[in-house]
C-alpha cells in the first residue's frame, strides 16, 4: 500500500498583536491522506451485544441483521466473534477465523432477549475471546447497548482501559435514550476508541457497516502529533475538530515541545485540530509560532516510522485586525458549543440551573452560527425546559452531546 | 479584552469568552445572545411592551427602559412608584418589581433586594439596598442607601449583572 499523509497549518487570524501580555493563538492543522491503492485489511473484530428484555423488537431485529452484515463485510483473513449479555455473558460464536459465512449468520439469527444488563460480564468475555486468535491487523471490540449497568460501572472502565492498554480499541454504541453516555464515554477515552449515539433502531445496520469500513480502510496506527513551540507558550487545550469533536489528551514533553497521540487513521479520513495557543509578549516583526509534525506507522510497514510536518510564523503588528478567518470560526463556534455543553451538564448536576440555561443558551446561539440550525434548536428546547423548572429530557442530552461533537449517526 | 457578558477579563486574541463563551467579536456585540430573546421575553410578566408616549410628561408619569446585556432583554418599567430590583423568593416573601433571576441573577450575585430606582424631581435615582455584592454605575462602587442619579446611557452593574440604561 503506497499511503502518505500532508499536514498544513493556518492561523485563525493572521495577524499578531503587539503587547506585552500574552496572547490567545487559535490554530488550525489539517491533515489530508493519500492512498494510492487501497485493500481492506484483515481485522480482529468481537461483537459485544447487550440481549437484554429492553433489546426485543426492532432493536434486537436490526441489530441481528447488522450483525449478519458484519459477517459478510469481513474476508477470510479476518476473524470474528460474538459475546451477548444480559444478567450473564455468553460466547455464541467463539473468535475464530471467518469461514463459514452462513452457519454463523444462522447462528445470530437464532438470539434471542431477555434479562438485565451486566455489562462488566459481557465485556470480560469479549475480551477473552478477542485476544484468542493471532491476526496482525486491528483488533475491535464494537460493543452495543440500550440500558444502564449497575454497580459493574468501575469494572466495565478498568476492563476497556486494559483492553486499550493491549492495543484492542472500543467501539461502545448507545441505542435509545437509557444508556449512561457518562460511562460510554469514560470508557472510549481513548484515542483508539469511540462513542456513538444511535437515535433508532433501523440506524443500527448502517452505523456498524460504516464502522466496520472505516476499521478496514485503517491506514496508519501509533499517530502522534508533536507540536513545538516557544519555550515560554503553553498549549491551552487540543481538539479534533473533524470528522468529529473530541478534545485530546496533551502531554508537555519539555523545551516547548508538546504531545497528543491521536490514534488510528483510516484512508481519507482527513482531519483537522484546533490548538489553542498561548504565546509570549511579542514586539513587532515574524515571530516563529510553532513546528507541527505528525508520525506515524503505516498499518503494512509498522516497524517504518513516517513523518508529516509543517511550520507557522506570524507577523506582529501594532494594530492586528479581528476579524477571523470564516471556516476557523464556523470550526470554534463548535467547539464552543461542545464545550459549553459539556459545562451546562455539569451545572445540571451540581444544581445550578440558571447556569446551565445561559450555557445552553449561548452554545445554542454558537450551533446557529455554525449553521447546526435543527440541533440549535435542540439545545434552546432543553434549555427552555429549565428556565421553566423541568428537567432535560434523555433523548435531548444525547442528541446535544453527541450532536456537538458530530457523532450522531446519519438517518438512512 | 472584557467579556460584556458576563465580565470575564481574556487574554488578547480571544474570540470567544473563556468563561461565558460569548463572542468577544466587536461586530457580534448585538447580537450574540439573542437567540432566546423571543422565547423568554413571551414568559414575562412585567410590562415589557407599552410604547412611550410622544410628548415629555412629568418624569414620575414615565417609563425607565434598559436592556440586559447578557441576554437582550428589553425592560420598561413605570418611574410612579418607586421600582424594587432584586430576585424574585417566594418562599421568603421577596417579589421585586424587576425580577432578575432569569437573567442569571444569583450566578451573578444580585441579591433579593439589591436597588431601588425613585424619582425625586425631574430625575430618577438608585440607591443600593445594601446588597451584598454591590451597585455601580458605570463602573463606580456607589453607598449603601446614598441615591445617586441614573441617567439615559448609564451603564448599571449589580454584582456582575450589566444592564444599559436606554432611556429615562
Amino acid at each position: 500500500m503506497n499511503a502518505s499523509i500532508t499536514l498544513t497549518v493556518k492561523p485563525a487570524r493572521p495577524e499578531l498583536q503587539v503587547c506585552n501580555e500574552p496572547q490567545l493563538v487559535y490554530l488550525f492543522v489539517r491533515a489530508q491522506t493519500h492512498v494510492a491503492a487501497q485493500r481492506a485489511i484483515p481485522l480482529n473484530v468481537c461483537l459485544v451485544l447487550d440481549r437484554s428484555s429492553s433489546m426485543r423488537g426492532e432493536r434486537l431485529f436490526y441489530l441481528k441483521e447488522a450483525a449478519r452484515q458484519v459477517v459478510s463485510q469481513m474476508d477470510d483473513r479476518s476473524s470474528f466473534g460474538l459475546v451477548v449479555f444480559n444478567d450473564r455473558a455468553e460466547v455464541i460464536i467463539p473468535a475464530q477465523a471467518i469461514c463459514e459465512h452462513d452457519t454463523m449468520r444462522q447462528t445470530i439469527s437464532s438470539l434471542e432477549a431477555s434479562g438485565g444488563t451486566e455489562m462488566a460480564q459481557g465485556l470480560a468475555v469479549g475480551l477473552q475471546e478477542i485476544e484468542r486468535p493471532k491476526i496482525s491487523g486491528i483488533s475491535r471490540l464494537i460493543l452495543l447497548t440500550d440500558g444502564r449497568t449497575y454497580g459493574d460501572e468501575h469494572a466495565c472502565i478498568e476492563l476497556a482501559r486494559r483492553a486499550q492498554r493491549r492495543g484492542i480499541g472500543l467501539t461502545a454504541l448507545g441505542v435509545g435514550t437509557d444508556w449512561n453516555e457518562d460511562l460510554l464515554e469514560t470508557m472510549t477515552a481513548d484515542p483508539n476508541s469511540r462513542t456513538q449515539y444511535i437515535a433508532s433502531p433501523r440506524e443500527i445496520v448502517s452505523v456498524f457497516e460504516a464502522e466496520l469500513a472505516r476499521l478496514q480502510s485503517t491506514i496508519a496506527q501509533n499517530v502522534e502529533l508533536t507540536v513545538t513551540t516557544h519555550p515560554e507558550a503553553q498549549i491551552r487545550s487540543m481538539y479534533r475538530v473533524q470528522p468529529f469533536i473530541a478534545p485530546l489528551h496533551v502531554q508537555e514533553v519539555g523545551n516547548g515541545g508538546w504531545r497528543a497521540p491521536v490514534g488510528e487513521w483510516a484512508a481519507g479520513d482527513d482531519q483537522t485540530f484546533m490548538l489553542e495557543l498561548v504565546v509570549p509578549p511579542v514586539t513587532a516583526g515574524t515571530h516563529p509560532i510553532a513546528r507541527i509534525d505528525l508520525r506515524y506507522d503505516l498499518i503494512n510497514n509498522p516497524g517504518n516510522h513516517s513523518l508529516a510536518t509543517t511550520r507557522l510564523q506570524l507577523p506582529a503588528v501594532a494594530h492586528a485586525s479581528s476579524a477571523v478567518d470564516h471556516a476557523a470560526r464556523r470550526a470554534l463556534e463548535r467547539v464552543f458549543a461542545f464545550r459549553l455543553q459539556q459545562q451546562a451538564w455539569q451545572a445540571v448536576t451540581a444544581g445550578k440551573l440558571d447556569d446551565a440555561t445561559k450555557r445552553l443558551q449561548t452554545a445554542g446561539t454558537h450551533l446557529f452560527n455554525a449553521g447546526e440550525v435543527a440541533l440549535a434548536e435542540t439545545v434552546h428546547a432543553e434549555a427552555t425546559r429549565l428556565l421553566q423548572g423541568s428537567s432535560t429530557s434523555a433523548d435531548g442530552r444525547k442528541r446535544i452531546k453527541y450532536g456537538t461533537r458530530g457523532l450522531i449517526a446519519k438517518l438512512v | 479584552m472584557l467579556c460584556h457578558s458576563c465580565r470575564h477579563q481574556n487574554m488578547q486574541g480571544a474570540i470567544f469568552c473563556l468563561s461565558c463563551g460569548s463572542s468577544l467579536l466587536p461586530q457580534d456585540r448585538k447580537r450574540d445572545t439573542t437567540a432566546m430573546l423571543g422565547a423568554r421575553s413571551a414568559a414575562r410578566t412585567c410590562a415589557d411592551s407599552a410604547p412611550d408616549t410622544a410628548s415629555a410628561p412629568p418624569l414620575s408619569e414615565r417609563r425607565i427602559r434598559a436592556t440586559v446585556l447578557k441576554n437582550g432583554r428589553h425592560i420598561s418599567l413605570p418611574l410612579a412608584v418607586p421600582v424594587l430590583i432584586g430576585r424574585q423568593d417566594s418562599a421568603r416573601g421577596f417579589f421585586p418589581d424587576l425580577d432578575l433571576n432569569n437573567d442569571g441573577g444569583y450566578d451573578n450575585g444580585v441579591s433579593r433586594r439589591h436597588a431601588r430606582i425613585s424619582v425625586n424631581g425631574n430625575a430618577a435615582y438608585i440607591e443600593d439596598l445594601e446588597s451584598a455584592n454591590g451597585t455601580f454605575i458605570n463602573d463606580q462602587r456607589i453607598q449603601p442607601h446614598t441615591p445617586q442619579r441614573l441617567k439615559a446611557s448609564d451603564e448599571l452593574r449589580l454584582g456582575s449583572l450589566v444592564l444599559r440604561i436606554e432611556q429615562i
